[in-house]
């Protein structure tokens, strides 16, 4: 039974979650998918992680905050949230995002306008921690009472809300229970913005308390600014796997494929998600016979952070991600490349080519575009002999939100799409309409506990949705299928989805990225480069 | 009547302009952030390309000067404010009571204006003209405004959706523009009613001579305070949405010296926060962090 919560509620002082997914609470899934599972949807999180972690808000636990150990030491935190709090309201703190913040906190006129644009919350069955102004509704009545110390007057105006540490906790798991896809404001009829909200109350953890998820702290911009990259690969293990992607390539292709490295001087200095080299090598793959047969000069770089686009500091961190971008472009300002190309990787598209560009002085400010306007250019510039009938198969095509929506880099897969493959499909909506894959803002990397189940069942199901039935005229398992998703992210939290739902077994759908269909048209590569296997 | 009513009125009226011009001024001098998107103002209708795309679409996209608010954007723009395009989008059964509460107040917004162009013409013949439009102006603003106070206060506190995220300050804004419209349109059917152009001339100019219903009084007193008290809640959305629409839609590359000096000035600001990886130590500046390593200390080279 769904539970009645309230903003307040927030400050309930017990453990239990505030709200608990039971299945037949959710959104129903796809009827293709057959009976629906009773009893709760994600699987019972372990006691001693209940025990010894601050996981009071919905049954599942992305951060693993301690439990403080006593008053004293949960009053530490509370204050230290306080002064987070007030110093996210500062320029000084806060130059980066203030305006916006500001804005939203200040003229969101609590509508409810966007609710149904959040695919979180539709699918979680219209739960009311997932609305997309909960957060923020919290956010701002804390922030009229503790910035804007507000009194009476201000708490009849924008209401009241108690701060105290179970309140604190349970918001620092809800700013992770957000893709930042920000779907909610595009369609806010006054551009307040949610998804920014979420954003930015990540930065008080991270940045004030130090509380961010391991995999986008530890394991991410930590371990890319120690080793180069968030897959812990240094320079000499990326070009060891890169020089296997390059043999492999010549096998499955019957050309010969190389990879330049550290090319002074190139054209383009290319930067894919280094996830990519040890998840989806057949990409990297992919762009380095398409740039060959192209003729065109380029390289990859083995300098710290310039092999890896990743920087998870976008979604948590401003000093993080400020770092990250500025070693990325430093790189290319030392290899003197003509130009920067952002490999398939949505999030790294938003940090390079619109997140960094204030803060880039004019050394640095080397022009950047997107792969897949470079696919585009090739594709159509006639020095490939594409074979469309390669890829005769259903395929339909995922909409990065930050490419798409945040980026509007709308047509040119669309045409790469309709000139190689005869039997594309749109999903319902698409475009900057469509929805997020559910790993947007760093959630596709995050596992700790349940949390897997929970993107799954929760974040994931209306792409899952959609996904199934842009395939309706052939699902099952006869009939090969493919989701062209020209991002790291939606990727990863594609292939878990699908395996979570068993899709590959039961529909034969796979997944991949956009280079890959472009290499399997083309003429003079053996035929059947794609290679219908799980992974 | 007193000289309380122009007063009000005036007073209202002032207080209500200094606020906007205080958000105006509190907007603009938020420091200029990073980019988080193109549009941060739901900016749906306003891309010229049919698709929706944007010049990220072109390889070569640093060279070329792509141009802003071209006539189609302002035009949906306008539509925006005046038939509230974005919300009968995408909330049809809000915008049925939003938008005649936001069309009345534009209303009343013209009729006060136009108002105050009779009387400075009022020797003149077309006086007489303005004074219609104004009056016909007030009357279609107070009723339209009553009515959607009213549907939006009823749907406050009946919708789903809404009733958890209202606050009494909502139902008593929303209360307050109800009641001013009521007592004003109340006192304006009554016999006692002195003659529109009458009316707004005294009221305009502070003369004592005339009398007015005590409901219109009371509605007038009401409205003036509603008036001013605007600019300092979220009803002064308007003013935000389109100071931040335009400070953001500005380009870059157009806009060069002047965000550089700005960026500049940012970079320099001491940040204050306290976790460890940020190596903030009180005394660096934004711009030594960024170029910190939290792993090595290690700089990087300029
Ligand atoms: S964010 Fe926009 S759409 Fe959502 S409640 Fe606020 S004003 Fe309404
Ligand atoms: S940004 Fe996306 S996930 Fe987050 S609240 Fe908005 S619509 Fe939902």
């Amino acid at each position: 039974m769904k539970d009645v919560i309230r903003v307040s509620d927030m400050s309930r002082r017990n453990s239990d979650s505030l709200c608990t997914l039971d299945e037949p609470d959710l959104k129903p899934s796809p009827s293709s998918l057959g009976s629906v599972k009773e009893g709760p949807a994600l699987t019972p999180l372990k006691p001693e992680v209940i025990q010894c972690c601050e996981c009071s808000l919905d049954g599942t636990c992305a951060l693993n905050i301690a439990r403080p150990k006593s008053r004293e030491e949960e009053d530490r935190l509370v204050a230290s949230f306080l002064s987070g709090l007030e110093k996210l309201f500062t320029r000084e703190n806060n130059w980066t995002f203030l305006r916006f913040l500001v804005y939203t906190m200040e003229n969101c006129t609590r509508c409810q306008s966007c609710s149904d644009a959040c695919h979180i919350y539709e699918a979680s069955g219209r739960q009311e921690i997932y609305r997309p102004t909960y957060r923020t509704e919290v956010l701002r009545r804390l922030y009229f009472k503790y910035v804007k110390h507000g009194g009476l007057l201000s708490a009849w105006q924008h209401g009241d809300i108690e701060l105290n540490w179970p309140l604190v906790a349970r918001l620092a798991e809800l700013s992770y229970r957000c893709n930042l896809c920000r779907r909610c404001a595009q369609v806010c009829p006054i551009g307040a913005d949610n998804g920014l909200l979420a954003h930015e109350l990540r930065k008080i953890f991270s940045q004030e308390m130090g509380i961010h998820p391991k995999e986008l702290h530890d394991k991410g911009t930590m371990l890319q600014l120690k080793v180069g990259s968030t897959t812990g690969m240094p320079a000499a293990a990326v070009k060891d796997n890169v020089e296997f992607i390059d043999e492999d390539m010549s096998e499955r292709t019957g050309l010969e494929v190389h990879t330049p490295w550290d090319v002074e001087g190139a054209d383009v200095l290319l930067i894919h998600n280094a996830g990519e080299i040890l998840a989806w090598p057949e990409n990297p793959g992919a762009y380095a016979v398409v740039l060959n047969a192209a003729g065109i000069r380029w390289t990859l770089s083995s300098e710290l952070a310039g092999y890896d686009a990743v920087n998870y500091g976008l979604w948590y961190d401003d000093a993080q991600f400020t770092r990250v971008a500025l070693k990325q472009l430093e790189v290319a300002r030392k290899l003197k490349v003509k130009k920067i190309v952002i490999g398939e990787c949505g999030h790294a598209h938003k940090s390079l080519l619109v997140n960094v560009n204030r803060i880039a002085d004019d050394e640095l400010n080397i022009p950047r575009f997107s792969s897949i306007d470079l696919l585009r250019d090739i594709v159509f510039s006639g020095k490939l002999k594409l074979d469309p009938s390669r890829n005769n198969f259903p395929i339909t095509l995922q909409d990065p939100c930050a490419i798409v929506r945040l980026m509007r880099i709308i047509e040119p897969q669309r045409e790469i799409l309709h000139a190689i493959a005869p039997r594309f499909r749109e999903m319902t909506p698409h475009g900057v309409d469509n929805y997020c894959c559910g790993g947007g803002g760093g959630l596709a990397i995050l596992n700790a506990n349940n949390f897997g189940d929970w993107r799954s069942e929760v974040a994931g199901r209306k792409k899952l949705d959609q996904i199934l039935n842009a395939f309706s005229d052939s699902l099952g398992s006869s009939i090969p299928k493919y989701v062209c998703a020209p991002c790291s992210n939606c990727k990863g939290q594609i292939r878990d989805l699908f395996s979570y739902w068993n899709i590959w077994e039961r529909n034969r759908i796979l997944y991949g990225g956009l280079a890959e269909l472009v290499v399997n048209a083309m003429a003079e590569v053996k035929p059947g480069f794609l290679d219908w296997e799980w992974r | 009547m007193t000289l309380l009513l122009p007063i009000a009125i005036y007073v209202g009226l002032g207080v209500s302009l200094l606020g906007c011009l205080l958000r105006i001024f509190q907007y603009a001098r938020t420091p200029v952030p990073l980019v988080w998107d193109l549009l941060p103002a739901s900016g749906e209708e306003t891309d010229h390309a049919e698709h929706r795309g944007s010049y990220f679409e072109e390889t070569n996209w640093s060279k070329h000067p792509h141009h802003e608010h071209s006539f189609c954007e302002i035009s949906a723009m306008l539509q925006d404010i005046f038939l509230l395009h974005g919300l009968w989008r995408i909330n049809r059964p809000l915008w049925q009571w939003s938008f005649p509460f936001h069309a009345g107040l534009y209303l009343l917004l013209a009729g006060g204006s136009l108002s105050g162009l009779g009387v400075l013409f009022h020797p003149y013949a077309i006086a007489a003209v303005i004074f219609l439009l104004a009056r016909i102006c007030a009357w279609a603003g107070l009723w339209l405004t009553l009515f959607g106070s009213i549907g939006l206060a009823w749907r406050r506190i009946t919708d789903a959706n809404l009733r958890p995220y209202t606050v009494p300050g909502d139902l008593i804004n929303l209360g307050g523009f109800a009641l001013a419209c009521l007592l004003i349109l109340a006192g304006s059917l009554s016999r006692t009613m002195p003659p529109f152009q009458e009316t707004v001339f005294a009221l305009l100019t502070f003369q004592k001579i005339l009398q007015l219903p005590v409901l219109t009084q009371v509605g007038i007193v009401i409205g003036s305070a509603m008036a001013g008290y605007i600019p300092f809640t979220q009803m002064a959305h308007f003013i935000a949405k389109y100071i931040t629409y335009f400070l953001e839609r500005r380009e870059d590359a157009a806009m060069k010296a002047t965000i550089q000096a700005e960026m500049a000035r940012n970079l320099a600001y001491h940040p204050t926060w306290s976790a460890s990886h940020i190596a903030a130590e009180g005394n660096k500046s934004w711009a030594e962090i960024a170029i910190s390593n939290p792993i090595s200390a290690e700089r990087i080279s300029k």
